[in-house]
């Protein structure tokens, strides 16, 4: 595969990383500020989860980025092309050669990257409303109220979905490492 | 009609401003064992993988069986897998999702051969290369020197018109690597494959191939057969990078020695005589260096020899031992001298002794081209 290492990817590889140096809770506030109004075509995004969901992509694209990347197109370009000198066609390389292999990254991009949020609280804090909570502002909101074992179960239940994901990447990884 | 496999012509490779493969021309024969030899980063597995397809050269033209698949007057670049070449890349890249059976199976199921065939062909191909057991293990499973032999295995299933192979051996520790040396010979002369080979080992190219191609910097500098690269040198780069230990060099001015008709080298405190006979081509004067390899190098057996020309007094630096031959760093003047010597002698350390220098065994160097004189003008 072609295309890796120039410079345009070379900058779109570094920019993604700018989310990632800002604080999440500014970060957070950025968003808020952006969002509020309608600007253009844009809508009004405060209250819905399309703007929790955005937010939390944007802070990721690092690691997404990287992962996707990585394992897409540096999955060894000699193994593609030990499949070329094969004699395999364009189609036969992706199904065979390049969709395997890179799956495994795409998985385990994703989980990481699906732990991650799970855990997040001060980038989405200031976002979310009673109707697009998620189970770390709950933690956050129970807390705040008093119910410290209702904060507590559903911390255990944030530990409990998070190792499931790690256990079920080690599975589907296993065997196939690169 | 000849029976050439694979010619190019002035092939150039540019990356940027760096000219990895600069206007390099050969051809090779059916059963060649080519061996492109030179230092990290001279070109080898650009211009490897330009014969393969993988690389589009910027200029020049490549034959495949006087097929022309690249060119770039003509605009034809035919891709990789339209060229019946197989390649072993110095990192194997074996599939890490594939079993070795797989491995072994893709080119064939590629080339839809029916599942029977295919099972046949990679139990041969597993059995030639010893791996009978190993067929449902998983690239990362297995040692480096099995991984090398899966490789040459998927390689071999193929049969392709001609076998590349980068730095196979490099990966694998000194014992293996002797072995393989010996295999992959062993598998040349049983398929008699034309193949170019490419390695930084000069003992490798020395003792494997038919015919050396020697790079520096992008460019060949001496196509021969091995004997020839190692005799008869086209460049001091040439006989520098091949033998060891190094070459012995020894500079000075080109000197004619009226009376016997032969050139001498003169040099800071010395006179070398050489076997190179007066002659219009070599001027009196001229810059030169005195190549001598270290086994031609005689040292207190000079009793015999005409006169007593070429007996230098030296002291034994170093004594190196290696089993059946041992190396010999003597000083000589301001110079270090290696020797070879293979008789069963104990020298020590700081004993004083004689060498000698035949003649006819110092090679002449024109230290401004860097080009050897022509050994035709020598009296042997
Ligand atoms: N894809 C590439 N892009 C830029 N420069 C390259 C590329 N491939 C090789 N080169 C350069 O070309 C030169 C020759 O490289 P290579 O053929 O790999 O050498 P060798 O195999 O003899 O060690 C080196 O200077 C290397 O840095
Ligand atoms: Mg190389």
């Amino acid at each position: 595969m072609k295309g890796r290492g120039t410079k345009l990817a070379k900058l779109v590889e570094q920019t993604s990383f700018l989310p990632y140096l800002i604080p999440g809770i500014a970060f957070g506030a950025l968003y808020l500020s952006l969002f509020t109004h309608r600007i253009g075509p844009i809508p009004a995004l405060y209250g819905t989860f399309l703007l929790v969901a955005l937010v939390c992509i944007a802070k990721n694209l690092p690691f997404t980025g990287r992962a996707g990347i990585t394992s897409m197109l540096q999955i060894g370009s000699e193994l593609e092309e030990a499949s070329e000198i094969a004699g395999a066609k364009w189609s036969r390389r992706f199904m065979k050669i390049i969709l395997p292999l890179s799956i495994n990254g795409a998985i385990s991009g994703f989980i990481l990257v699906f732990i991650t949020v799970m855990r997040e609280l001060s980038l989405i804090l200031l976002l979310v409303t009673p109707e697009t909570r998620t189970l770390t502002t709950m933690t956050f909101r129970y807390q705040e109220q008093g119910y410290s074992q209702f904060s507590s179960a559903i911390s255990v239940l944030i530990i409990a979905i998070v190792v499931a994901a790690e256990l079920a990447t080690r599975r589907l990884t296993k065997n196939k490492a690169i | 009609m000849s029976n050439t496999v694979v010619e190019v012509k002035n092939l150039t490779k540019v990356f940027g401003d760096v000219t990895a493969v600069n206007d390099v021309s050969f051809s090779i024969e059916e059963k060649d064992f080519l061996i492109l030899l030179g230092p990290s980063g001279c070109g080898k597995t650009t211009i490897l993988r330009m014969i393969a397809g993988l690389e589009e050269p910027t200029s020049g033209e490549i034959f495949l069986r006087e097929k022309l698949v690249y060119s770039s007057e003509k605009k034809i670049f035919v891709p990789a897998r339209e060229r019946s070449v197989g390649l072993v890349f110095q990192s194997y890249a074996l599939w890490p999702h594939m079993t070795v059976f797989e491995n072994i199976a893709f080119g064939l199921r590629v080339q839809h051969l029916n599942s029977a065939a295919i099972k046949a062909k990679v139990k041969e191909g597993l059995s030639f290369m010893q791996l009978e057991e190993m067929a449902n293990r998983y690239p990362q499973e297995m040692s480096g020197g099995q991984q090398q032999r899966v490789a040459l295995a998927r390689m071999l299933v193929s049969e392709p018109e001609v076998f590349l192979m980068d730095e196979p051996l490099s990966n694998l520790d000194a014992k293996l690597r002797l072995e393989m040396r010996a295999e992959i010979k062993n598998i040349h002369f049983q398929t008699g494959a034309t193949t170019v080979y490419v390695t930084h080992d000069q003992v490798e190219a020395l003792t494997m191939a038919n015919k050396i191609a020697v790079l520096n910097h992008g460019r060949m500098e001496q196509f021969d057969k091995p004997k020839a690269i190692y005799k008869h040198p086209a460049t001091l780069f040439v006989a520098d990078f091949i033998g060891s230990p190094t070459i012995n060099k020894l500079k000075g001015v080109l000197q004619f020695e009226e009376g016997a008709g032969i050139c001498s080298v003169r040099g800071d405190s010395f006179k070398l005589v050489t076997g190179y006979k007066i002659n219009t081509r070599v001027q009196e004067g001229q810059e030169v260096v005195a190549a001598v390899r270290p086994e031609s190098v005689l040292v207190d057996s000079v009793k015999g020899h005409e006169g007593s020309i070429n007996i230098f007094s030296a002291e034994i630096s170093t004594v190196l031992p290696a089993g059946p031959e041992t190396i010999l760093q003597v000083k000589f003047k301001n110079y270090i001298l290696n020797l070879l010597i293979t008789q069963d002698v104990d020298y020590l350390a700081g004993e004083k002794v004689d060498i000698y220098i035949p003649p006819k065994e110092v090679l002449l160097v024109n230290s401004s081209t860097g080009r050897l004189i022509p050994p035709s003008m020598n009296t042997q």
